[in-house]
């Protein structure tokens, strides 16, 4: 069902019957999967995912779908697809649909209610971003009417990061990734929203410069939380990098022994205070 | 040298740092209702149905810290674990069920609250009215740590239990005999006890709660070994505490044959028999077992709440970036406080619907959390075997048959 606005949501996606290139019904649509490091700008739906009664379920290309208007998705050829996920793939309705996300711009930790679509003039779907708040679980729940239309609260692709295992772990090997664009101030604000095992190995994947500079402009019980849960050798490269006279006070700290006072830092300010608001730099 | 010599530290002192969860999670469990639970268990059958405290423990240390481990390794609180797997619909329903079933159970806390304090003389209309506040400052107010130590303090009070059960000067043997040695009367009456002690063990706030906190706490997964230590604790101290409470009423009021309806009843009724302290100091434990799941219950279904809505919020974070976790915790805590103290709100009906209720939805949470536990996508390396979710599902199966039961046994009067 393709919404007024011109956006699909894969929540009216998945759950459509998938019909063959004959007409006969192969099963139901249960996800849609998209490549995170593919050349282009945007990320395009690659495969569809089809359960079947009591038959594996199907995984087929996208560019096997003919048409997907009247509330069905009809295929032109169902040469179904290897069950494997590339390593740079997500399946959008196990990966991100109903996760949380941390938006890196609006400097929140949500939780995804619909997955926002739409439809090129080449047939392809691509990714436009995720709905977060109430409204989208409210019309799931069939409370539409009380509930604003999609598009009130929006994350773009290029804005969030995922905090499901695989997303998390794909957007960090994909050099494209928000993760892998921000500067240190927003990488700061998005390290503090996640998991401290999360934070560590985000901050691992940046080189050790940028990563010392995010420790600094963290809260300094995150830095603190981070930079324990790392090896000994990552956390004493970003230490190292930092200028000498912040290094010192950072061996000190973390030479403390952390076992009991130290720890009740690392539990504290789970999801920070927002004195740290940063403003983004103009373009 | 390494950079972070002091990772290791001490042991002891690291398990102080991670202590929090399974006891408190734990002992809220022996809440009034609890208390009264096991005050008929021993008033009515002496120390026959001690054994019965030995396998509620089994089953408390099992899913909580299945709960604890799920927290800890995906760090998200179980509604919100419930959304992710089974949709919004599911998560809706369980949601809806657990905020209604803890509003009813809250109410049962703050009841407890007004007998406790109108053993001591005090009206009901100033007790619970000062509970209500003085628990939503210490959560309103309150950093995570400070909360977290105020809620430990406030457990202590459990010791009034240990020391009322010496004071009842009990037959040890017996005691030890009834623990270990299982015997079953087969009467209604014996059989609706033992299935309420078990099926109410495992609430479902308690479950929630558990993971929510962990989570909360920021526990990592090198913590989990110590917060196994955790969860074991709090809840044999649990069965510790119910057997003493036990033994109390088995040594006194079993004894010379008198019958209890609740555990004021008890406070009241050891006076005589054990001595004036021993009464005073079971009043008090009723009391202080109250405050604690009376502020614990409108956390969890804060955290609950916040993990659905997709607004996870947490006790360290203020009012103005935590709305919903504060107003849920605020309306929780207004609602309960009102029906206890509403002249003509049928309290009785209530309670028992909730206990009902309480019991329903434990069922599908179980099963749900097997289901999660099983999850590979969710869970990575902790994901549960063949042999983890056998001893899961014959503990659900276990403690279904013990809903069913008193679901039969209460029907059937």
């Amino acid at each position: 069902m393709r919404h007024a606005c011109g956006v699909l949501l894969l929540t009216r996606l998945t759950g459509r019957n998938v019909l063959g290139p004959d007409g006969r019904v192969l099963g139901r649509l249960a996800d849609l999967t998209v490549r995170l490091n593919r050349g282009s700008e945007s990320h395009l739906v690659e495969r569809l995912v089809v359960t079947r009664r009591h038959a594996a379920e199907l995984v087929l290309p996208w560019t096997a779908v003919a048409n997907f208007h009247s509330g069905q998705v009809v295929l032109g050829a169902d040469d179904a697809a290897a069950h494997e996920l590339e390593p740079d793939e997500i399946l959008l309705g196990r990966d991100v649909l109903d996760t949380q996300i941390v938006d890196v711009v609006g400097q929140r930790l949500a939780r995804v209610a619909d997955v926002l679509l739409a439809r090129r003039p080449d047939s392809r779907l691509e990714c436009l971003g995720v709905e977060v708040g109430f409204s989208g679980v409210l019309r799931r729940l069939g409370l539409g009417r009380i509930a604003p239309a999609p598009g009130e609260d929006v994350v773009a692709w290029s804005d969030l990061h995922l905090t499901s295992d695989r997303g998390h772990l794909v957007q960090l090997a994909t050099a494209r990734a928000a993760v892998h664009q921000l500067d240190a101030r927003s990488l700061a604000a998005l390290v503090s929203r996640v998991d401290t095992d999360a934070a560590a190995e985000i901050l691992s994947s940046r080189e050790p410069g940028m990563a010392a500079e995010a420790v600094r402009a963290s809260h300094p019980d995150v830095g603190e939380r981070m930079l324990r849960a790392m090896p000994d050798v990552a956390a004493a490269r970003i230490v190292d990098a930092m200028p000498t006279e912040h290094a010192a006070p950072w061996r000190q700290r973390l030479a403390d022994n952390p076992a009991l006072f130290g720890r009740r830092v690392l539990r504290s300010r789970v999801w920070p205070h927002r004195r740290h608001l940063i403003r983004r730099p103009p373009p | 040298m390494s950079l972070l010599t002091g990772r290791r530290g001490t042991r002891f002192a690291a398990l102080l740092a991670v202590v929090g969860p399974g006891l408190l999670a734990g002992l809220s469990d022996d809440d009034p209702a609890g208390i009264t639970t096991y005050s008929v268990l021993g008033a009515d059958h002496g120390y026959q149905l001690l054994w019965v405290l030995l396998l509620s423990t089994v089953a408390l240390v099992i899913f909580h810290g299945l709960a604890a481990r799920m927290g800890v390794v995906t760090g998200q609180g179980l509604i919100g674990l419930v959304r992710q797997r089974y949709g919004v619909a599911v998560g809706g329903a369980v949601l809806a069920a657990l905020v209604v079933a803890n509003i009813g159970t809250t109410c049962a806390e703050f009841a407890g609250i007004a007998a406790g304090f109108e053993i001591f003389g005090i009206s009901r209309y100033i007790s619970v009215p000062a509970a209500a506040v003085i628990v939503s400052l210490l959560v309103l107010r309150g950093s995570f740590h400070r909360v977290e130590r105020m809620l430990l303090l406030l457990s202590t009070v459990f010791l009034a239990y240990i020391v009322s059960g010496f004071m009842a000067h009990p037959d040890w043997g017996a005691a030890l005999h009834g623990t270990l040695v299982p015997t079953m009367p087969m009467t209604g009456e014996a059989i609706a006890i033992v299935t309420a002690t078990l099926g109410t063990t495992l609430a479902p706030w308690g479950l929630s709660f558990m993971q929510s906190y962990a989570v909360d706490k920021k526990l990592r997964i090198e913590d989990l070994k110590l917060e196994r230590i955790d969860v074991i604790t709090g809840a044999v101290l649990t069965g510790v505490i119910g057997f003493f409470v036990v033994v109390a009423c088995a040594a006194t009021l079993h004894r010379d044959g008198l019958h209890i309806a609740d555990a004021a009843d008890a406070a009241v009724a050891l006076q005589p028999l054990a001595g004036k302290a021993a009464g005073t100091l079971f009043a008090v434990g009723l009391i202080g077992a109250a405050f604690l799941a009376a502020s614990i219950l409108p956390l969890s279904t804060a955290y609950s709440v916040c993990e659905y809505v997709g607004v996870e919020a947490a006790i360290d974070d203020p009012y103005r970036d935590a709305r919903t976790f504060y107003l849920t915790y605020g309306i929780v805590t207004a609602i309960s406080a009102t029906i206890v103290l509403a002249p003509n709100a049928p309290l009785v009906t209530i309670l028992v619907g909730t206990q009902v209720l309480n019991a329903v939805l434990l069922v599908p949470l179980l099963l749900a959390m097997v289901g999660l536990a099983r999850d590979r996508d969710l869970m990575g390396s902790f994901v549960t075997g063949r042999a983890g979710t056998l001893v899961y599902a014959v503990t659900t199966v276990v403690v279904v048959v013990c809903v069913v039961t008193l679901g039969i046994t209460t029907l059937l009067g």
